[in-house]
Formats: C-alpha cells, structure tokens, sequence
C-alpha cells in the first residue's frame, strides 16, 4: 500500500489524539527549520502543520498529508534504497541516484500507472542532483504527482519529495516546495 | 420446536444451494445462464477488471494482445469471446484467470518462453481455470475466514477477498491445479501444440525462480506446487512426440514485449533477471542487435564487483552489432566518467549526444561534459 496513504491514516490517528492536547502536530510559526540530524537547515511554509512525532525527517502539510506533503532527510548511504538493497555513495552521478531511486519507488510501492514525467539535473544547496516528476494513481483512480530531488554527499543521501493530487492540490503548492529547495544549506557535518 | 425445525431446514436449502455440483462450461453459450454465486463471482470480477484497467497497468499493445488472444481462441474455440487475455505491464512471472473469464498475463511470463507452445501451455492452464469453474469451486472449499482477510497489492489494487482466492496467484488447491494441467494440457494437444513443451515450461520457470531466489507471488505460487506441476506434466507428457512449437512466430509476435520486459526489469532493479536472461548467447541471439546494451545497463547498475568491466564489455558488444544504438555510448561514458577517464568519457558523451541529439536525458550529458571541462 502506498506509503502515503499509511502516513494519512496515521496522521488521522494522531489528529485524534493530539485533541487530547499531545502535540504531535504543531504549526510551523517561523519558518526557518533544522533537520532531525542536524545535517541541513531549510524553511518551512509559515501556517503549514509539521509532524513532530516523526524523527528522521521533516515533514510538513497544509491541509493533510492525501492533499500535499513536502518532506526533507538525509539518510545513511547504506541505507538508501533499502528495498532494492542497494546504497548510495558521494561518488554517484545524478543520473544513478536518479535510476536507483526511481528503482526503489517502482519496487517499494504500490503506484498504479506510474509515469515520469520528467527527469533532469538540478543544482540543490551547492550539490549536482536530480529531479524527478512522476504521475500515478492510487487505488481509487486519483492522480496525484511527486517530486523528488535528490543528491549525495558525503553525509549520506539527501531526498525532498513534494506530493499532491494532480488536480488542483499540485500547482498550487509547488512555489512552496521551491521556496524549501532553495533554502536547503548544509550543516558541517554534511559535507 | 417449530423454530428449530425451520431454521434446520434453512440451513438445509443454503448448504444445497452452496453446495450443488459444479458442471464445466460446454460453450460460450452457458455462460450466459449463471447461478447466484456465480454471477456474484462474476460481478465482483468485472469491478476488478475495472479497476485494473483504470490502474493503467495494462500492457498497451494491441498486437501482442491479438495474438494471444489469438492462441486462447485455438485453445478453447467454443469460448471464443468468452475468455478474454490481457496483458500486464509487470515483468514479474505471473498470469492469472478470473472467474468472468479474463485472463491476465504478465509481460514478465511472456518474455521467458522459448516458443509459443510453451506460451499456450501457460494460456491452456489458465483457460482451463475459467472452463472448469475452479473460481467456484475454490470459494466452496475454502473454510479459513484468514484466507479472505489476506490482501496481496497486485498491481498496486488490493483485491477483493473472494477474487484473492479465486485468483491464481494464491494458488488453488492441489486438486484444482492438477485438473487445469490435466485439462489444459487435453486442449494443447488438440489444438496441434507439441506435448514436450508442456513440461519444459515449468522446469525453465522453475530454473529461473531457483536462481534468482524468487519469493514473490509469482504464477505457481510455492515451489513444492511447482516440482509437484512438473512431475504431473513429465507423467501427462510420457514419451509424447510431434506437434507444433512455432518459434519464429513467437519471437516474431513477442519482440517488443521482450525488450519491454527487459526494460521493467531494469527500471524496477531487477538487474539479476536480466542478466540471467542475457548472459545466455543462445537466448541473446533471439534478441535485437543491440541487446547486449540491456546487458550492460544490468551490470552497471548492479554495480557488484566486477560488474563495471563486465558492462564496459557489454556495451562494446552492443556498438559493434548496432553502431547506431546511441545508448552504448551513454553507458560507456558514465562508466569512465566515474573512473576520471575524461578522455574517453567525453569522446563517449558526444557521440550519445551526435547520434540521439533529442535525447531525454541530454542534460544530464551535458552537464557531465561541462563537469569534464572543469576537471581538466
């Protein structure tokens, strides 16, 4: 099952729990954000929720995580594509990362018609990394669209994934995806 | 008392009517005169269809599609329009029947066989699911409530309970299986197919899920289901000789399917399929020119030891039987590029970009030779 529809029936248990006062959400009020691990820092779309009980990642909505997510982290090169068994390393070409991490969604997840619709080289806090657009559908026939941008460093696999129904939800908060890409700075100890 | 008595005799009439014999189809003729159950079953099967073929995973070739439809229609001729093959874009080595009739086959199962008789093998057992009414009769059997409540993610579409059971991917019971063998292989023999194949079908399905460690659905389910489908052919087949294998239609008809399969495989990191596909120089040879490129793009994405050189080898292979497959030269240069032979990196990346100048990926290529340029 699609790994963001499991985040949403989470997130609507936890919704549930957090009106008993735990803050398991909480409103971004400014804007600048340091990653769980302390190897980036970025900003975050002011009014958007975070989910705080996630702690190997940054992970932000407006109206719910079936409608738009952006998510930000840094994982071990070991562990990268876990699924395929495979890793990264600093040394891969973007085109690689680009293969393995498309390999990883196509074995990892279930997405119905997925497509890519674009593929290219981007240029993220200083590094050479790509950008994937990919189109599928979920169970009920839905579209929706993810953005991937990734890179490698040193430090691991740094992976920023931006998702939305195609429909509407997509156009409407990519600006905010591009505002988070281009404040991502990395830490010391990430490079 | 009187209560007693009338719920006795309605648990009476439900077990008679869940429990009357099962006759075959005859012709496509009957399947238009359903029971309850069996309309249900077909009902619950076309919104699987549905679903399905709005999950755009649906191999989009009428061609290939028309010929096995094509070899359904010499299989079971008294059906014809009754069973429908499909094909899936999946090259995971699979097919399975529904109980309305469609037909489902992975590119993945297509792509492995050697001839058509041994694709009609697969499409007869299939068929003979659908004729025998095994659906139903599977659904009767089946006692565990769990056996319903298992969800396997086929295509990305959790199926239903009931069409999971009915599905060939769970795997019917032993004796519903031995009986589409059976039948299925009654239906190869008529239809003028060579008996042989029947069994090398399985044996060289089962080499390839042996070596390359399978443990996904995958047609035949479990392995002790498998060897025990290849004994039931070796005793059906005994020293049957003669009929049909049609290999030059079949790679003729399957060409595209075969790279398609190929291509899935590499997209989904299953770069061990395709090596123990194409590591074979006689299967190779079934091949397009430029096959050997897949090979290398195996090897070099697999990235083991030694895979690098052994990919390099591939991909000159590949230039030397098809010079104009631009491809071969992107590997080429992404494999000196990562061992700073800028030379022959660079000499590589222009020549992808001089022969494949609308190249998706050309800006990838570009960027690397400008990283070339800064790294002199």
């Amino acid at each position: 099952m699609n790994r963001v529809f499991i985040r949403t029936w989470l997130a609507l248990l936890l919704v549930a729990v957090t009106l008993q006062g735990c803050a398991l959400w909480t409103r971004v009020e400014t804007p600048l954000a340091t990653a769980p691990d302390g190897s980036f820092t970025t900003t975050l779309p002011v009014g958007w929720v975070r989910a705080e009980f996630l702690k190997d990642r940054l992970l932000v909505t407006r109206d719910g995580p079936a409608l738009q997510l952006i998510e930000a982290r840094r994982v071990e090169h070991g562990k990268a594509f876990p699924k395929t068994d495979k890793a990264s390393d600093a040394s891969m070409l973007a085109s690689e990362l680009a293969e393995r991490t498309l390999a990883e969604i196509r074995t990892a997840e279930d997405l119905p018609g997925l497509e890519v619709i674009e593929n290219a080289p981007v240029t993220v806090a200083g590094q050479m990394g790509f950008r994937l657009r990919l189109k599928f559908k979920n169970p009920r026939g839905l579209t929706y669209q993810r953005e991937v941008v990734g890179f490698a460093t040193e430090a691991g696999f740094f992976a920023f994934v931006y998702q939305a129904p195609a429909l509407l939800y997509f156009d409407r908060n990519r600006s905010d995806f591009e505002q988070l890409l281009n404040a991502v700075q990395l830490q010391q100890k990430a490079t | 008392m009187r209560a007693l008595r009338i719920s006795l005799l309605a648990l009476g009439l439900c077990a008679c009517q869940a429990t009357g014999p099962v006759r075959p189809f005859q012709d496509t003729g009957e399947t238009q005169a359903l029971s309850d159950e069996e309309t249900r079953l077909w009902h619950q099967a076309a919104e699987f269809d549905t679903m399905l073929h709005r999950s755009a995973e649906i191999y989009p070739d009428a061609a290939v599609t028309a010929y096995l439809q094509d070899i359904m229609n010499r299989l079971f001729p008294e059906f014809e329009g009754s069973i429908r093959v499909q094909v899936v874009k999946s090259p995971v080595l699979n097919a399975f029947a529904l109980p309305n009739g469609s037909i489902y086959v992975h590119i993945g199962l297509i792509a492995r066989m050697d001839n058509e008789a041994q694709l009609a093998t697969v499409l007869a057992h299939e068929g003979a699911h659908f004729v025998q009414k095994h659906s139903l009769l599977q659904q009767r059997n089946l006692k565990s409530s769990s056996v319903f409540a298992t969800s396997l993610a086929l295509v990305g579409i959790p199926l239903m309970p009931e069409l999971l059971a009915a599905s060939s991917i769970y795997g019917y019971s032993r004796d519903l299986e031995r009986d589409a063998d059976q039948v299925g292989y009654q239906r190869l023999i008529a239809a003028g197919y060579s008996a042989q194949e029947a069994g090398k079908t399985f044996e060289h399905l089962a080499a390839e899920v042996k070596a390359l460690g399978i443990d996904e659905p995958f047609f035949f389910s479990s392995h002790p289901k498998l060897s025990e489908r290849i004994d039931s052919f070796r005793a059906l087949t005994g020293n049957a000789e003669g009929g049909a294998l049609y290999v030059e239609r079949y790679l003729n008809n399957t060409a595209q399917v075969r790279i398609a399969s190929l291509e899935a495989d590499l997209s989904m990191g299953r770069y061990d399929s395709v090596i123990l596909v194409l590591d074979d120089a006689d299967i190779r040879r079934k091949y397009p020119a430029h096959v050997d490129y897949y090979r290398g793009e195996a090897y070099r994405r697999r990235g083991e030891e030694g895979d690098p050189e052994l990919a390099i080898q591939a991909y000159r292979a590949a230039l030397a039987a098809a010079p104009q497959f631009a491809a071969s030269h992107r590997g080429l240069g992404i494999l000196a590029m990562k061992h700073k032979q800028w030379d022959d990196a660079q000499s590589s990346f222009n020549a992808y970009l001089r022969l494949a100048p609308q190249a998706k990926d050309r800006a990838y290529v570009e960027q690397y030779l400008a990283s070339i340029d800064q790294q002199r």
